[in-house]
């Protein structure tokens, strides 16, 4: 905990400059909101539809992906910073770990959830 | 230790007030936005005990990762007007969300009432990890235990993941194809 | 005083010194960068505020203040309003791990301790700012969805579609240079390199490239600055931000770019050492700050070369060619590791991989090259010439192919 100490001081004065830039933005510039001004930008063309309402199952199917290879990528930096204390019997863990997950991914590869059209 | 008590105390009110933020926000997206910030004080946590690599994962997978995919489905999902409106079309989940509580509280007043969480980890800190940690490091203590005692847990966690992968894929391929 | 309190003393001043640099970094980052590229388009690029234009970044900060602080009349006011906020927050804590120069040499005490030149020395160093920099998604993400309309909400998600797509590859490419120091802490890294007598470039070209591109692609430069697509998306995630709140955004991506630079040449190029001359008074923060700068400059060379390439391009190039590369990275560096061999073993493994990837590529863009020399159209498989569906934001049926599309493509001659 002593250690983290600075970073805390650091997070704190970050956020006091985020918040005092933001509150700034109300006080100064003029403002003179018109309807045409307050409307959603649309290139100049009228809006069809609102956002917000449905979008390509491919984003779900990414972040899907992302968690499990950052989870992955996350338990190898342990084995990472350990490799030369652990030798050979480290190397067998991370081959075996990668192996197990290799297969999974030339599925999905085949399967194309890499592919976006 | 009385600054100890304090942190505790500061993070023991957002968690929970962050949690209960969770479940009654109107708006899914504040409801993201506070489940977000439980898990930045449970990162907070482990700090106050000491872990900071596991307050790092914490950090690197849950509020960086998963919220992630939280974020995709609420900005995605969310009606026209933002908020979700109406009456409950489930009444009986207040019944039972209420009695679910009821037994959890109780479990966790018993258990920490006779004390027998608290003294094993007191003994197990004692012994094996924080010595480790003043010796090697907090990353390379959490690592020598993983590799040396749970290599198998380990890679049985890989397998897992693979589960994971294929119902990802098989399930968005269903969507997709509707 | 107690130790402690100088502690604090001491993080303050740090913290206040790093946030300001980091700002006035951030300021003459964009008049660098715009005078560089104009000298790379034959211009001269703004010269006309003070000397140089040294005074440009203070005429834009002001003409910022200044400007209406719009806000559209469907935005979610709380979130678009954090969403600047905590992208320049991210932003900011991130470079906490960042080592500028070694622990203090003239004491041991604690108090003498607290005054290195970095903010913290914890023991998950790089983790910590790879934790971080994976919250910068919220702010884009939140910004894009708090607008409330088309352009910043696609723009939004295909950002965050990337940047955790590559975020991948960069925890990955990581790996091979942990496993040669055998810690996570920033200052053990580099005195690791001291100690083991090379810069890990040496020893992992590969990782270094992976790293690379990978962190480009992360903190959404050309020419992975697809949320920014003006062609296709107008602004992305920026579109109905102005004034100072546009400044946080613009000002996240340019320290995002400094911290990116700092790890770069913390974990590939030895920090603040330089082999021989290392020592000599003064030239800790020198080295430092030419390796930083050289990776800026680079950055700003690739946006004034490359062309933005496709969304589609982009996703199957993370998942595809990076994430497979940094795992057989990660591997090959673990055998040599394993097996002690000595670290040039590892750098010649790198190299022929990057050769042959090299190769691969070269051979498939000559083999498109030739097609069109000799004139004949590639046959089209009816697909592949409309836009993907990433991209479109209406429906096109493919069995009518948008008119002349080849023709589309080719650039136009330009006569200067």
């Amino acid at each position: 905990m002593p250690d983290f100490m600075p970073v805390l001081i650091l997070m704190g004065l970050a956020f006091a400059f985020a918040v005092l830039v933001i509150l700034v933005t109300f006080i100064l510039g003029p403002k003179h909101p018109t309807p045409e001004k307050l409307a959603p930008y649309e290139s100049g063309i009228q809006e069809v539809e609102a956002p917000r309402s449905r979008f390509p199952v491919k984003y779900l199917t990414t972040g899907m992906l992302f968690i499990i290879f950052d989870v992955e990528a996350a338990s190898l930096i342990p084995l990472a910073i350990l490799m030369r204390q652990l030798k050979v019997m480290g190397l067998i863990e991370l081959v075996v770990f990668a192996a197990i997950l290799i297969v999974p991914f030339f599925y999905v590869w085949r399967k194309g959830a890499f592919a976006w059209e | 230790m009385v600054a100890g008590d304090i942190a505790f105390l500061v993070l023991a009110t957002v968690a929970v007030a962050s949690a209960f933020g969770v479940v009654t926000f109107r708006n899914p997206i504040y409801s993201m936005l506070s489940l977000i910030l439980n898990l930045l004080s449970l990162a907070f946590f482990f700090l106050t005990l000491e872990s900071i690599f596991v307050a790092t994962i914490q950090v690197l997978i849950y509020a960086g990762a998963v919220m992630v995919l939280f974020l995709f489905v609420v900005t995605m999902l969310t009606p026209k007007g933002g908020g979700i409106s109406g009456p409950d079309r489930l009444r009986w989940q207040w019944t039972a969300g209420i009695g679910l509580a009821i037994i959890l509280a109780g479990g966790l007043i018993i258990s920490l009432l006779n004390g027998s969480i608290a003294d094993g980890a007191k003994v197990a800190g004692m012994n094996g990890l924080s010595a480790a940690v003043a010796r090697y490091g907090n990353a390379q203590a959490f690592g020598e235990a993983l590799f040396h005692g749970f290599s198998f847990p380990f890679e049985v966690t890989g397998v897992l993941l693979v589960i994971a992968v294929l119902g990802a894929v098989v399930l968005s391929r269903r969507f997709a194809h509707e | 005083m107690s130790d402690f309190a100088w502690g604090v003393v001491a993080a303050l001043v740090k913290s206040i010194i790093i946030i300001v640099a980091l700002l006035t970094a951030f300021a003459y980052m964009t008049l660098i960068e715009r005078r560089v590229l104009a000298r790379f388009q034959r211009r001269v690029g703004p010269n006309r505020a003070g000397p140089l234009g040294l005074l440009q970044p203070v005429a834009d900060a002001l003409k910022m203040a200044f400007k209406e602080q719009f806000m559209p009349g469907r935005a979610f006011r709380f979130t678009f309003l954090l969403a600047p906020a905590l992208s320049v927050f991210v932003a900011l804590t991130a470079f906490a791990v960042i080592p500028l120069g070694d622990r203090t040499t003239w004491g041991t005490s604690p108090i003498a301790r607290a005054w290195a030149p970095f903010v913290s020395d914890i023991n998950v160093g790089i983790l910590y700012t790879l934790a971080i920099s994976s919250l910068a998604v919220y702010g884009i993400v939140l910004a894009g969805w708090s607008s409330g309309n088309h352009y910043s909400l696609l723009g939004a998600l295909r950002s965050a579609a990337q940047m955790v797509s590559y975020e991948v590859s960069i925890g990955l490419s990581v790996a091979g240079v942990l496993m040669f120091a055998g810690t996570l802490n920033m200052v053990d890294i580099v005195h690791a390199q001291v100690h083991q007598g090379i810069w890990y470039i040496l020893a992992q070209p590969l990782g270094f490239i992976l790293y690379g591109i990978a962190a480009i692609a992360e903190v959404n430069r050309a020419p992975f600055d697809l949320p920014e697509a003006e062609q296709e998306l107008v602004a992305g995630y920026l579109t109905e931000f102005s004034g100072l709140r546009w400044s946080l955004f613009q000002m996240a991506e340019y320290i995002n770019m400094i911290t990116t630079s700092s790890v770069l040449a913390t974990l590939f190029l030895g920090g603040w050492t330089l082999g021989a001359l290392h020592g000599i008074l003064g030239a800790p923060f020198i080295w430092y700050g030419i390796k930083v700068a050289f990776f800026l400059f680079i950055f700003i060379w690739l946006r004034a070369t490359l062309p933005r390439i496709r969304y589609d391009q982009l996703m199957r190039f993370g998942w595809q060619v990076l994430l497979p590369l940094s795992v057989l990275n990660a591997l090959c560096t673990a055998a040599v590791v394993a097996f002690d061999l000595q670290w040039w073993v590892s750098g010649l493994i790198g190299l022929f991989i990057i050769l042959v990837v090299s190769i691969i590529y070269y051979l498939r863009l000559r083999a498109h090259r030739q097609v069109d020399k000799s004139g004949i159209v590639p046959k089209s498989t009816g697909l592949d010439q409309v836009l993907p569906a990433s991209v479109r934001l209406v429906n096109i049926d493919p069995s009518q192919p948008p008119t002349s599309p080849t023709h589309a493509t080719e650039p136009a001659a330009t006569t200067p």
